[in-house]
């Protein structure tokens, strides 16, 4: 292979594994007994803006945490203040049902290949978000920075308004991602990645869900009008098509789930029609350990067949505050040899709205061979 | 097997079988009480302790009731998240406004009519709970496994806050419902068989 085109295919690789949305999902407080995103997020499938309790709950997950301290009157508190709140609670409770975060994350991306590295600096994110809640409604939005590729500029990627009533039915509406599998934090998991659950891969459509104790149910169609905004451009090929997704969450304990979902997605201007099928299950055996491990079965029609992917997530902490992770993940093809990737990571979250994360990736592509290492320090900024 | 190993076999086994329909004290050897809190955004929540103590006699010989009670020291139940730990404890249970707060009892218990010497499996029990000051009859299902030297017991039952005058927990949006499923697991052994044993 062409060293120079290697080399352009690695930096544009690297450049799209950037640029992560806002406090994303993190599956690994399934060892503090949260299987479900939305006690600590607005939306139902996890990322994104957190709640007042969100809020609160990243101080006392902090290093420099309050240590049960319950800092006010748990039976009446309703928005978090202090440390937790907006700006470090500059506003106190001003905003009244409004819940607004600011998501900045400097960056700097390294990566080797055979016979060369390179790295930059980034700025991946700079995105405003709010809330809304009143009664049973939420209305939620996120601004940021379109990517350069797609045309840069200020861009809304996810928006939406959501009934959620108190017998557990929830309707959902807009701009959102389908909600499927497990949403791991990063978002080029190989069962994020290539099944379409990236970063831009919202769709406009409707959301329909039932919550209850030990299940949550959620069911999305979406009749193709909008996509991934990387190929949104009015002289490129289109990748609208119905997409439909079905999602149960069934929770056996507070510390063990199994996920169910379905995808499938219509012919479109980019791709053929396609559909995959997967199962999650997760458990916590001891306090500060979650493990999950998710396998997906996608189909393709045409020559390129049945693909599989496998992703396991094991999180440790390792002192309060210092998650560790380890992630093997395969990836197999009919027409190819599959990838492997092996990512170590750890998260440090040593005060409310910052954290510290630093990964490493090991790649490898079974037809080509090449082994890619990828280190990604990020200072993500949460206010 | 000779005469004798089959008598000693008789004497262990036998004599804990019957513990529960004896007058013999029945006492925690040790238990583990899991409580699973559904919340208001989906999914639950346990949380627990081993601080279970307590002793039971059989306060009846027609019936499988009986008296004593099973104290749990509320101070040392776990969530694993200390800021829950300290809304739990203090915010809703109130420990520390005192004894009936700082602990649960459960007494008067009684598997029905049953024979209390042959009692085993599934049974349904009621008894009285104290709870945050208030006591009232709670109703459930057990599982009696009887093995040699002991009894042991996993018990469930609901509890409704309101009904023992608990304030509905809530948090920055987040509650949780206001039935919670309690969930006992303890094993007894008769205080003879405690005594010989140690």
């Amino acid at each position: 292979m062409n060293k120079t085109f290697l080399t352009a295919l690695l930096v544009v690789t690297a450049v799209l594994m950037v640029g992560a949305g806002a406090a994303d999902a993190e599956p690994m407080y399934l060892a503090k007994q949260y299987a479900r995103c939305t006690s600590c997020h607005y939306s139902p499938g996890g990322g994104g803006l957190l709640t007042p309790y969100g809020r609160g709950l990243s101080q006392e997950f902090s290093t420099t945490g309050t240590r049960g301290a319950s800092g006010g009157n748990a039976q009446t508190a309703e928005a978090a203040t202090g440390e937790s709140g907006f700006l470090w609670g500059a506003l106190g409770d001003r905003l009244g049902p409004l819940n607004l975060g600011v998501d900045i994350r400097p960056s700097h991306l390294s990566f080797s290949f055979p016979g060369g590295s390179s790295g930059m600096n980034l700025l991946m994110n700079m995105d405003a978000l709010a809330a809304y809640h009143s009664g049973v409604w939420t209305v939620y939005g996120e601004v940021g920075r379109r990517p350069t590729i797609s045309g840069g500029g200020v861009y809304s990627y996810e928006y939406w308004a959501e009934a959620q009533s108190e017998s557990g039915w929830g309707v959902r509406f807009g701009r959102f991602l389908p909600p499927y599998g497990v949403r791991f934090s990063d978002h080029t998991d190989y069962n994020r990645s290539y099944l379409g659950f990236d970063k831009y891969d919202q769709v406009l459509g409707v959301e329909v869900s039932h919550s209850t104790d030990k299940r949550l149910i959620q069911i999305t169609a979406a009749p193709g009008g909008a996509d991934a905004i990387l190929n949104a451009q009015a002289n490129t090929p289109s990748s609208r098509a119905f997409t439909t997704t079905g999602r149960v969450q069934f929770d056996l304990t507070p510390k063990t789930a199994i996920v169910v979902s379905g995808l499938y997605r219509d012919q479109s201007q980019t791709d053929v029609r396609n559909g995959a099928a997967g199962a999650a299950f997760g458990f916590a055996p001891v306090a500060r350990l979650s493990i999950w491990t998710e396998a997906d079965s996608r189909m393709r029609s045409g020559s390129n067949g049945r693909s599989f992917v496998l992703v396991n997530e094991t999180s440790f902490e390792a002192v309060r505050g210092v998650w560790l992770k380890f992630s093997p993940q395969v990836r197999t093809a009919s027409a190819v040899n599959g990838q492997t990737r092996l990512l170590f990571e750890a998260d440090v979250l040593p005060r409310t709205h910052v954290n510290i994360d630093a990964s490493f990736y090991r790649d490898r592509d079974g037809t080509t061979k090449i082994v890619t290492h990828t280190s990604l320090v990020q200072l993500h900024l949460y206010l | 097997m000779k005469r004798s190993t089959i008598a000693l076999w008789i004497a262990v086994v036998a004599a804990p079988l019957s513990a529960l329909g004896q007058q013999a004290q029945l006492r925690v050897d040790s238990g583990q009480i899991r409580v699973t809190c559904p919340m208001t955004v989906g999914g639950s929540f346990e949380a627990k302790t081993s601080a279970l103590n307590g002793s039971l006699a059989l306060a009846s010989s027609s019936s499988a009731t009986y008296g004593g009670e099973l104290s749990v020291d509320l101070r040392t139940l776990d969530t694993g998240i200390e800021l829950r730990d300290d809304h739990l404890r203090n915010e809703y249970l109130e420990v520390g406004k005192g004894e009936g707060f700082a602990t649960a009892v459960l007494s008067d218990i009684s598997l029905g009519n049953v024979d209390p010497g042959s009692v085993q499996g599934r049974a349904a029990f009621t008894g009285m709970l104290l709870l945050h000051g208030v006591k009232k009859p709670i109703a459930g299902q057990a599982d009696i496994k009887r093995s040699a030297g002991a009894i042991r017991v996993d018990a469930g039952f609901p509890v409704k806050l309101a009904d023992f005058g608990i304030a509905k927990p809530q948090y920055l949006g987040v509650g949780v419902k206001n039935e919670v499923a309690v969930k006992v697991s303890l094993i007894v052994r008769s205080e003879s068989a405690q005594t010989s044993s140690r």
